[in-house]
This record gives structure tokens, sequence and C-alpha cells, in this order.
């Protein structure tokens, strides 16, 4: 079987045929079909369901399926549970009453699954019972019936895994030994602890929800480097196993999977490399393992983002290069040091921050503490709308720096009122402490640190960590609408500022020569030139609206920290934009995360890397991205993998935050020839001389789409 | 020429972020003028030492504003067609020219605009990168002498591409700050080479022994060209002239293709190189395994020796 690449090479073989075997099923959506034929449990027969209390709903569900869920025991696998119910694929609890949902669940967080491995399920229990003991809060009854959720969860996860216990006893004995202690017990091996973290993510995927992992080369290395000691274990029998995670976590991907952003977009992201809480590298045995897995098997249900820094082993650099250049996006960079400064200067303690991992996305949070949501919101339509007065007539300015004044003040308005309005809508006394009632969410809750002590559920102020993020869209674009504004009519006074207005109203109909001026003559954001430093601004200006804004402690109430991003909204926000001074009409595809504009970036990866660093990234305290696409043939040869981490240390030396290199495939290459004008900047390299795809005539284009999919 | 004009140097293009032209992530200078008139030639615009207009007919919008402030009338009578009789490369059309149609190949630039324009990317020279000299020839100018012993002072590794067929005395003295030259043979065989590149292979190779012998690091780089060039020969030839010199590495073979076209039509030119040259895949395989049975070090495509920064050498 083959595993799709974009590297000429291949990739390489280093696991057993039967474990190939099980992924090529898996990623076929062998088991994600299976799931969608019983895509729920029935409550049907439970009496008088609907005027149950919502934590009593909440347990029956839970208990229910884990009474009744399928079970799925395959002959390849290392490590056994199954999250076999379809409709946890909607981001629901799979348990339907008269045909429908009761509970949505829980994403963007990422459980501290790590403790359970380490201490085992059954201290959790105990913790819970010592809890109840020393008596509720504020909210007496109703916290108390909190914590008693919690019990029946941890008692339902023990029913389903007596179910699995005797299952797997049967078919696998092995797995049985293994599963007959953990995850209720603590985890003595890497394979008991690989089982037991599985087990645990399994659990709350039964349930409906989507977590992210985690550093699993911290929780995991340990074990594997004192089973590699004690000669228990083998590197290629640690490397089966690990596979056979990352396989069963394939388990919902689907033949035909309905379109839209793609499906296999679970969030069980996965960080890797780093620090530990003690201030050393944490890369080991287990990262290169998962990077081999990754690499052989081209999975990207678990996105992966690599904390590196100056201290990063140039072995593990290496490693991250040659999985790039298979294609897939898998695998993205951190700037670990950035980051941590991020972090630090907000208020969290180095200790906690060196923990960092992400939401499932990449926007940082520490793990299995932090409850974490985001509002994003289109900086673009509202400079647009509110400050251009686009839509309404127009408005004038008579030299830039008033026009700025105008966007800061519309701009800290905005985001005012997004933290305003979410701090009345979440907390009893606006900005507050005081959270309000929030849903049943036992399943999570008993993963994150601070839901058992404050008795509290995790959408209500339980976790040790709070935080709504506003992220900001749409930067590059206003940055580079701004410089177009300030040089098309106020430096180069290529046209007034009333008739630059009346162009872009009437989508540049009419004003063609001043739109292919202002498309082709200036040169935008990601070519390492001026107009970055309008971006900048935009982006730090933002952040300090937010950092300036009051606030206590961070264990203390609920945070509004900065952070940018559009994960794709660009395309369901262009009917709510207009055309930019930039050249573009409305309906054009914009500026991605912290990207440059496609068509727009010239320069290659090493100018857009700068460009994105001019700003203070380390401002955006839960991140901001950016996107990067290279050609395979442009970094092919020994020489393309040397000039991919000459790459990423400079993306750390640039001060950039979150870096996800795609090699372009033939998908993009074919995108490009019907659609050239959004691709003029795609770079292709034939040895000594370079073009541009879009302007190779079609033979050429064709050869280099044929190299492309080889 | 003036004394200003001298001490500058016509440069077609700069690409950051190349991984073909030397170790590391290279920021590649293309500097107009080359002796040569290659049959095949992949950078056309790159021959002649003035900068030239480039007219891209398709992206013409036909908006005239090159015919009001040309200053020659080259725009007038085959508009939007330049008359490449009358046009000087002034450059005007360029400037107002809304759609880019019109854009002008060549602008000049000082020795330290060069260096400068390499060390914006200082932070990604990491692992062995810098600064490549390509073209055209850039010993072609006397002021690429200057932009080497400024690289030298900014510790920036220089590699340069080169047909070696430049002044002798110049090519000696860039042997101190050279870090690995990527010195291009086009043929073998002194008849062959003279009929499809215009130049003297002799003088070539005197300037490659010259080099050599001041400790110039190089890399022999030969493009295959089928029909013309890609014979036992020839690669014999590549063969004993890389074990013939004390500071090669090695041979690197490319493989000749058509990719000049679009820049010869901007250019108003038809000539070029043929399909029928670009060599298959499994012949050009098969050309680095004869080369390696010559006994050649053979360099794949995307791999190179390192290129020590001169003050390290």
């Amino acid at each position: 079987m083959v595993f799709g690449t974009t590297f000429g090479g291949g990739r390489p073989v280093r696991l057993s045929e039967e474990t190939r075997r099980f992924a090529a099923e898996s990623l076929s959506g062998k088991y994600g079909d299976e799931a969608m034929r019983t895509p729920w449990v029935s409550l049907d027969d439970i009496a008088g369901f609907e005027d149950m209390e919502e934590y009593d709903k909440y347990d029956a569900m839970i208990r229910r399926i884990a009474e009744r869920a399928p079970l799925r025991v395959t002959a390849c696998e290392y490590v056994c549970g199954a999250a076999t119910l379809g409709a946890a694929m909607e981001h629901v609890v799979p348990a339907f009453r008269g045909g429908k949902p009761v509970f949505t669940s829980v994403s963007h967080l990422t459980c501290g699954f790590d403790r359970a491995v380490r201490e085992g399920l059954d201290e959790y229990g105990r913790r819970i019972g010592e809890r109840m003991r020393a008596g509720a809060g504020r909210d007496g009854a109703r916290q108390a019936r909190f914590l008693k959720s919690l019990k029946n969860t941890l008692d339902s996860m023990r029913i389903w895994h007596g179910r699995y216990a005797e299952a797997v006893a049967e078919k696998k004995p092995e797995a049985g030994e293994i599963l007959a202690r953990v995850p209720f017990g603590s985890a003595r091996t890497f394979r008991e602890a690989l089982q037991s973290l599985w087990f645990c993510f399994a659990f709350t995927r039964l349930t409906g929800n989507w977590s992210g992992l985690g550093r699993i080369d911290e929780y995991l290395g340990g074990y594997l480097e004192a089973d590699l000691a004690a000669g228990r274990t083998t590197t290629a029998e640690a490397r089966e196993q690990l596979a056979s995670f990352f396989i069963k976590g394939c388990e919902w991907i689907r033949s035909a999977p309905p379109k839209g952003s793609g499906d296999a977009q679970h969030y069980q992201n996965i960080v890797l490399g780093g620090l530990n809480e003690q201030g050393r590298e944490v890369t080991n045995e287990v990262t290169y393992l998962v990077l081999d897995v990754v690499e052989e098997l081209g999975i990207g249900d678990f996105p992966i983002a690599v904390r590196i820094s100056a201290r990063s082993p140039e072995r593990l650099l290496l490693r991250i290069a040659e999985v790039w250049r298979q294609g897939g996006g898998i695998v993205a960079v951190y700037n670990e040091d950035l980051v941590l400064r991020a972090l630090t200067e907000y208020g969290y303690p180095r200790t906690e921050a060196l923990k960092f991992a992400n939401d499932g996305c990449w926007e940082v949070q520490i793990p299995g503490k932090t409850y974490f949501s985001y509002i994003p919101f289109d900086a673009l339509a509202l400079f647009q709308r509110e400050v251009l007065g686009l839509g309404g007539g127009g408005a004038h300015f008579d030299d830039f720096e008033s026009l700025y004044a105008a966007f800061r003040t519309r701009l800290a308005e905005r985001v005012e009122a997004l933290c305003a309005q979410t701090a009345a809508a979440r907390t009893e006394n606006g900005e507050g402490k005081v959270w309000k009632r929030g849903g049943p969410m036992s399943a999570v809750a008993l993963f994150e640190e601070g839901c058992i002590e404050k008795a509290l559920d995790y959408d209500e102020g339980g976790p040790v960590y709070n935080m709504i993020s506003p992220h900001i869209g749409g930067a590059p674009d206003v940055g580079n609408s701004l410089y177009a504004v300030d040089r098309l009519c106020f430096r180069d006074k290529i046209i007034s500022f009333d008739g630059l207005i009346k162009a872009l109203e009437a989508d540049w109909e009419g004003y063609e020569a001043v739109r292919l001026y202002a498309r082709n003559r200036l040169s935008y954001y990601g070519n390492d030139g001026e107009a970055d430093g309008y971006t900048a601004r935009v982006l730090d200006d933002f952040a300090d609206i937010l950092l300036s804004r009051p606030r206590a402690g961070v264990t203390d109430g609920l945070m509004f920290p900065p952070g940018a991003s559009t994960f794709g909204r660009q395309a369901e926000w262009r009917s709510g934009r207009f055309a930019t001074p930039s050249g573009f009409r409305k309906g054009e595809i914009l500026a991605g995360n912290n990207s440059p504009t496609p068509g727009t970036d010239f320069a290659g990866a090493t100018a857009a890397i700068k460009s994105y660093g001019k700003a203070a990234l380390e401002k955006q305290v839960t991140g901001a991205a950016l996107d990067l696409k290279i050609l395979p043939s442009s970094v092919s040869g020994e020489n393309g993998l040397s000039a991919l981490v000459a790459l990423m240390k400079g993306f750390v030396r640039a001060g950039g935050f979150f870096l996800q290199a795609d090699m372009a495939d033939a998908e993009t290459l074919y995108a490009a020839q019907k659609n050239p004008d959004a691709y003029r900047t795609l770079s292709v390299r034939v040895s000594g001389w370079n073009a541009r795809f879009v302007t190779l005539d079609e033979d050429w284009q064709q050869m280099i789409i044929e190299r492309t999919e080889k | 020429m003036d004394g200003e004009r001298e001490r500058k140097i016509t440069v077609t293009a700069i690409e950051r972020f190349s991984a073909k032209d030397g170790p590391g992530i290279r920021t590649v200078i293309f500097f107009k003028g080359c002796p040569l008139r290659c049959a095949w030639c992949h950078n056309p615009e790159t021959q002649a030492a003035e900068p030239e207009l480039l007219f891209d007919a398709a992206a013409c919008i036909g908006c005239g504003a090159c015919v009001s402030v040309c200053p020659v009338g080259a725009r007038t009578e085959k508009f939007p067609f330049p008359d490449r009789g009358k046009c000087t490369g002034c450059g005007r059309c360029t400037e107002v020219c809304p759609s880019g149609a019109s854009a002008l190949s060549g602008r000049p630039m000082t020795a330290e605009e060069i260096v400068e324009e390499a060390c914006r990317d200082e932070i990604f020279y990491a692992g062995g990168g810098g600064l490549t000299l390509s073209g055209g020839e850039p010993f072609f100018w006397e002021a690429t002498e200057e932009v080497l012993a400024k690289a030298a002072s900014k510790g920036l590794s220089v590699v340069a591409e080169t047909s070696g067929y430049a002044p002798s005395a110049r090519l000696e003295r860039a042997a101190a700050y050279v870090g690995l030259f990527l010195w291009d043979i086009k043929d073998t065989d002194g008849a062959r080479h003279w009929l499809y590149t215009g130049g003297e292979l002799g003088i070539v190779l005197e300037n490659l022994r010259r080099v050599d012998a001041r400790g110039g690091a190089t890399l022999i780089r030969c493009p295959m060209a089928e029909g013309i060039n890609a014979d036992e020969k020839n690669l014999c030839g590549l063969a004993e002239l890389s074990l013939s010199l004390k500071h090669c590495f090695g041979v690197q073979l490319l493989a000749c293709h058509d990719g000049g076209r679009t820049k010869n039509r901007l250019l108003g030119r038809t000539d070029g190189a043929r399909r029928e040259w670009t060599p298959s895949a499994q012949n050009f395989e098969s050309y680095g395994r004869i080369l390696r049975g010559f006994g050649a070090r053979v360099w794949e495509e995307g791999s190179f020796p390192p290129a020590l920064p001169a003050e390290r050498r």
C-alpha cells in the first residue's frame, strides 16, 4: 500500500505489514463508516427523562453509552478501546432522545490525561470522595450534585472498561492483562501508559468530546526509557504500539464524509519537544517514534506541533524537515522561548508556562487545567464599514494619522464590547469571578485540574485557568489597506481620498488603472518591506488594547488574552467585506491567520517569516500563526533539508510564534491553473532557473504537476 | 560610462530562500551581462549588460500610459508592443505601467546594496547559507570584487555561479573570497563549445586551473543537452577535468530544459532551447552513472559541498 506524499523519494517503511494494513483500513474509512451505523444509543426507554435534572440526564446518558456502545477489538491493535458512536463526530453527546441529541459536547481543550496515567483513576475516585466529604461551597446542593456526577462518570467509565477488559482478555490475552491494570491503576510500563492514555482519551471521545492529547513524549518518554534500559521492550516494538495509537486515532475517518471544512478535524493535537517543568529538554525516543509513525503513514489526524528553540537537538529539526517534505502539513512548530515569554509576561508563573500545549488548534494553553474559548472578529470589515464608511456613504480623512487614529478608536470600542458582552453572558457580575451555571460536562471536567477541588464544572470556572480569547482576524489586510491608502492618497497622490472611497464603493469598476497600480505597483505585507509596519502596528495595538484592560491574577476570574487568527474564516467573511484599497475586489479570498494575502507575497518564505516577525508577537498570548506553502521541488535534495532546518532556526530568530509549513501539493497547482490570479506568487524551481508557476505555459505546468504527484 | 555608473552592477533579479544555488539557504543575485550565448540559455534576460524592457502582452490593458512617457517614441508605432530597435531600456514606461505588463529587467545596484540585500536573510544562514552570485556572468563586472570584499567583512559565505569566461586576474583574486565556485563547463569538446556557446573552451579551462592553483574550491556543473553534449566523450572529459584539479569537489549534472521560453517571449525573441534537447529522466540518470564510472565524484541535484565564509579560510 502507498500512503500519499509530495516527496519524490516516497515514504520510508519501518512498520510491520500488519500494522501498515491496519493503517490503510483505518485511513480508508472502515471504522468511521462502522461508527456511522451506530451513531448513538437511545434514551427513549428512560421514563420521565424530560423531567429529570440536567446532571441526572447527563449521568444517565453517560451510563447508557458505557453500557451499550458497541465494542470494537481489532486483530492488529496494541491499545484497546474505541469511540464507536458516530454522532460523536458531530460534537454532541451520542445518547439521543426521540432521535435528537440532548447535550452538546466539549472541544478546544487538552485534558490532563497524563495525571490519570501516572496516578490511576482509582485515585480520582478517592479524591472526589474526599472532596464530597469536605462539603460544597456557595451553591451547595448544586456543587454536591456536580461532584456526584463526576463520581457517576467515573463509575460509568468503569462499566465500559469492564466490558472491554472481558472482551480483550478473551481475544488478546496479552493486551487483556494490561487493560486489567490500567487506567484505574497507575501505569508501570510504556505499554501500560500508552493503553491508559488511549483509554482515557477514547472515553472522552466516546462521550462526544474532542480533546487534545498534549505532550505525549513528555508523558510517555520516561516509561519507554526505563523499559528500554531494563530490556523489557525494543524501539521497534514501541514503534508498532505507538502506531496502533495513531491508527486508532483515525477511527473517525469516513469513506465518504460530508463536504465542508474537511474531515478528521477533531482537535486531537499533540505537542512534542521543548522544556519540561524542570527546564530540561523533553525530546526523547518517543518524540522520534511519533515522527517516524506520521512520516511513514501520513496520518494527519493528530496535528503535531513541536516546541523548538535554539536549544533543539539538530536531529529533531532534521526529522521535522523530513516529515515536512512528505507533505500534508502534519507537523508545525512553536517558537518555544517566545511563547514562554508571552505566557510569563501575561502573568503565568514560569513553572506553569513551561507546561504549555494547545487547545486542539494552536491556541496556547496550560493543558489539563484550562477553560478556553475564543471570539473571532473580522477587523477588515470593521475597518471598511466603521472607518472608511463603505456601504454607508463613505468617510473622509485628510491625512494618514487621523485615519489610523479613527481605526484604533473603533478597534478599541469593538474589543471592549466583545469582552463586556462575554463577561455579562458568562458571569454573574460582569467582569466577574462568580460564574453562571454551565452545562453538564463531567466527562472532561474529570480530567481538568480545579474542577474537583472547586466543585465546579468545566465551563463555570472549575479549571484553574479560565480564558476567552478575542482573536483579531484579517490584520494583514487591514495593514495592507492602510498602507495602500497612505500611498495612493497621501504619499504618491494617485487618487484623492474621496475618489478612492468612490472606487471602492464601485468595487473598482471604472478605476482599473488605479486598481492595478494598487495591486501591482505596491508591495504588501509578506515581502519584508515597509508595508509590514502597518500590519505590525495593527496587531500590536490590538494586543495593547486587551493587555491594558484592568485584570487580576491568572487564576482569578475570567481572562481575555489577545490572539490573532482566521482559521479559514477568510472564506465566509467575504460576503461582509468590500473591495480593498490594495486592489482586491469584493468576494476575493484574502489573508488567512497572520499570513500574507494570496498573490501578494513575491519575496519567498524567508521574507514572509521576517514580515510576520515584525509585530511583537509575544503580546498575542494565545497565539498568531503563519502559514507557508512551499513547493516540494524547491527543497528537493539533501540541501533542501538543510534549507528547511535553517528556515526553522530563522523563524525562531525572527521572533515568530507558530509556523505551519505545508508542501504545496498537486492539488494546489491545479488550483493555480484554474485561478492564476490568486496564485501569482507561487514559485516553482527547475535547476538554474525559476519562475512563477502561473507564468509557465501549459506543458511546463503539466510537467511540474506530474513531478509533484509522483 | 561615467565613473559613478562603472561602480554599479546591473542586477536583474534577487531570489531569496533558494536551496538550489549552493549550500543552505541562499540569496541569489542574478547579474546581467554574459559573454557567452548558449543556445539553450535558461535566463536570456541576463545576456545583455544593460537594462532591458520585458513586455507581457497578456497583462497589458491598453491604457497607453507608456506611449505618453517614452522619450524616444518606442511605444507608439507598434503599440502595445515596444519597438525594440528604438527602445533604450530607460524604464520610464515601466514606472507608469499600472498592470506591470511593461517591466524593466535590470536595475543598477552598488556592491554595498547587494551585500545589504543578502544580509536581510542573515538569520536564515545557519548551517552554511549565504550569498550566491549568479547571472549572467558575475565576473563580467569589475565591481564584483567590491561585493566580495564587503561580503567578507560581514562574514557572509559567498558562492559564485560562473561560466569561467571572465578576466583571469579578476577570477584569481576572487578565489580568496569565494567559498565555492559552481563552475559551468558547457562542454569539454572545444569545437562544440564554440559552436553552441560562442566561447573558447580554452579560456574557461585556463581560468579554472588558475583559480584552482589559488586554492579556489570548485564544483563543476554541466547542463546535459541531448544531441549536443550529452555523450560519453563529454562525460569522460568532465571526469578527467574534475580529477585533475586539486580543489574540485566533483561534478554536478543539470538537465537542459526549454524553460527560458517565457522570458524569450517577454524579450520579443524566439530563440532558446529546443524541447528535444531535454534528456529523459532515464537518460539523465544514466549520465550520472557513466560519470561515476569514469571515477568522478558526482553530486546529485540539490546537494552541495560546504562554502565557508572568507574569514574562516
